[in-house]
């Protein structure tokens, strides 16, 4: 394996990739990413976090992807490992090679953002879904609560539709309803799951079928599949809340606002931690709605969807959560 | 009531390629290739009718895409005489990924696209029929067309010369040779036929049910038409059960959910009625060669 690393850094070496044009007294950081750029969510926000550090803070950032190629992973990471002071590490598919990496490179800091990598010197990210859903869930019960609002029916039912069923998607939903249910414990959260992430097709049944079961207002954590949804809204004619991005362009009259994860925030965090010399090694960040970690999208679309009286109840939850008067619980909770 | 609608727009989606690949088994060739074909289908739907503000053009455009990966199959299958699983992959697999390459190239797009200048197939509204709104009323054009299809076909299978070389060449393509028709030519009309049918579904998943593209949004569709094909082994009526079967089956997973069963089981519905309709086929079949 040694010999393998050795081998790979080498030829890493010789395609030239080290700034050595550079002064030493730059930071250099690389962002390896396992997909590529232009996915205008993650990966977009996380390398925006890195234009504003190399902005503000004078480093060097690099961006490494991998489109999705594991053939891509180890040299990437290696080119990452050998030329950079900091490397920050998107993308679940990159865990294992990271893992593998980080103790034959003992002098560099790794960051790995939206889960947490126990291994050696690596210092993880995450974010607290389940806070911002959680305010998601409180606007969801509030609108369906409304009397003569447009595209809102006489019962007290809400929707979520997720991907696939899994660990952080439970997250989500367990922030949701907890928020749907701190507004009014009697308000219905219908529940359902696509069962993948490209399927808009089958997400537009269930979201449909969510619908026809008294659903007006549903949140979808569900990738690509959650378009189905928004075009359901369209359609049908129901409140969509959107995820991970602003999606309030997609259908500015259908969507309320959007549970987003400010990635990039983080990144410029990280950076600006390892200048100031705060930065620690393996150690668990978390970024919740108290340092803008997650959060509402507050849009144009929702400041125009949103009646005022909710958006001020929504600043005081907000308020609420980050004093800790509201404790918000998480999925992870429960072992 | 709503799982009668759902059930509906489900079914609308694998009969057209269940109705082509029982053409083509008939003549003697499983098509592997439906998925890709699908998706390619779905892909070039929404590029015409993005481009011509046409939802005519789409259909047009899909049919094509469709046409051209079924004689790439034809081709390799009928002439050729290669394995139908190594050419139906490998057509699956570059549908998938050059659907997102052109997305890529096209459109400048990761993902997904959707635009307003995307035209739907229109909803056919019948005007107001009383209590029979809900069963006849708002569905797509697409799915009076598959109804018209399906009774077409009949008549085509069971009333015409056509109908009976098809079966000629699936059953004994070297009598039909013999008799002066070409059983290779029958075998790529019951293909190209089948591109059609391949290509009007798939325009209806991205501009009929949907008005967008997503890589991979096929979702193992064609797959199931596979499946319901293998089982109805040629036989139109117990084809078109299977497939009805599935599409409520599907539907009523989905209604499940929302009345609070655990999606892992409600999703896996479809398929397990599919593998049980599979086993029943194959205990039945080896009872039958032991007779």
């Amino acid at each position: 394996m040694r010999k393998f690393l050795v081998l790979f850094s080498i030829a890493a070496l010789m395609m030239g990739i080290a700034p050595t044009a550079l002064a030493a007294t730059h930071l250099r950081v690389a962002l390896v990413i396992a997909g590529e750029l232009g996915d205008k969510s993650f990966y977009d926000s996380s390398y925006q976090g890195l234009l504003q550090a190399e902005h503000d803070l004078g480093v060097y950032g690099k961006v490494l992807p991998c489109k999705t190629d594991p053939a891509n992973y180890m040299p990437q990471m290696i080119a990452a490992s050998s030329n950079f002071d900091l490397v920050i590490v998107v993308g679940y598919e990159l865990i294992d090679t990271l893992k593998q990496i980080a103790p034959e490179f003992p002098k560099v800091d790794y960051v790995y953002i939206d889960d947490i990598v126990k291994a050696g010197q690596i210092t993880s990210i995450t974010f607290k879904q389940n806070e911002s859903s959680f305010m998601a869930g409180a606007l969801a019960a509030m609108i369906t609560e409304r009397k003569n609002f447009p595209m809102v029916n006489s019962q007290k039912v809400i929707g979520f539709v997720g991907g696939e069923d899994y660990s952080v998607i439970r997250d989500f939903l367990t922030g949701y309803v907890q928020g749907a249910h701190y507004i009014d414990p009697s308000v219905k959260v219908l529940t359902g799951f696509v069962g993948g992430w490209d399927d808009p097709a089958t997400a537009k049944e269930v979201a449909l079928d969510q619908f026809h079961h008294g659903a007006d207002v549903i949140f979808q954590v569900a990738g690509g599949s959650g378009l189905g949804v928004i075009d359901a809204a369209k359609q049908a004619g129901f409140w969509a809340i959107g995820v991970d991005s602003p999606q309030g362009y997609l259908a500015p009259k259908h969507i309320l606002t959007s549970v987003v994860k400010n990635v990039g925030n983080a990144v410029y965090d990280m950076i600006k931690a390892r200048l100031d010399g705060t930065y620690k090694r393996s150690t668990i960040y978390t970024y919740g709605i108290s340092n803008n970690g997650v959060g509402l999208s507050y849009s144009s679309e929702m400041l125009k969807n949103v009646p005022a009286d909710i958006f001020r109840k929504l600043i005081q939850l907000r308020t609420d959560i980050i004093t800790g008067k509201i404790k918000v619980k998480s999925y992870f909770d429960r072992k | 009531m709503y799982i009668y609608r759902s059930t509906i727009v489900t079914l609308a989606m694998i009969m057209l390629p269940v109705l082509g690949g029982m053409w083509t088994l008939q003549a003697g060739i499983l098509n592997i290739s439906q998925e890709g074909a699908m998706l390619m289908a779905a892909f070039f739907a929404v590029l015409g009718s993005y481009l011509f503000s046409s939802f005519w053009m789409g259909l047009l455009f899909a049919i094509l895409a469709s046409l051209v990966v079924n004689l790439i199959y034809a081709f390799f299958c009928v002439t050729l005489r290669a394995n139908i699983w190594v050419i139906g992959m490998a057509l699956n697999i570059l549908a998938s990924s050059l659907t997102i390459l052109l997305l890529k190239s096209i459109f400048g797009v990761k993902g997904s696209f959707t635009s307003e200048k995307i035209q739907q197939i229109p909803i056919v509204h019948l005007g107001n029929l009383g209590p029979l709104n809900g069963i006849f009323n708002d569905f797509s054009l697409i799915v009076w067309i598959t109804v018209a299809l399906i009774l077409f076909f009949k008549y085509m299978d069971s009333r015409t010369v056509f109908g009976l070389h098809l079966k000629a060449a699936g059953k004994n393509w070297k009598t039909l040779d013999t008799a002066g028709i070409s059983s290779s030519k029958i075998k790529y009309e019951s293909i190209l036929i089948n591109a059609v049918l391949v290509g009007i579904s798939g325009a209806y998943l991205s501009i009929g049910y949907l008005k967008l593209f997503n890589k991979d949004m096929s979702a193992g569709r064609g797959w199931i038409a596979v499946a319901a094909v293998i089982f109805g082994n040629g036989n139109f009526a117990w084809t078109l059960i299977v497939t009805i079967t599935f599409g409520f089956v599907d539907a009523l997973g989905i209604s499940l959910q929302s009345s609070g069963l655990n999606s892992n089981l409600t999703l896996m519905f479809p398929y397990l009625a599919i593998i049980i309709a599979l086993i029943y086929q194959g205990v039945k079949s080896t009872s039958k060669n032991e007779d």
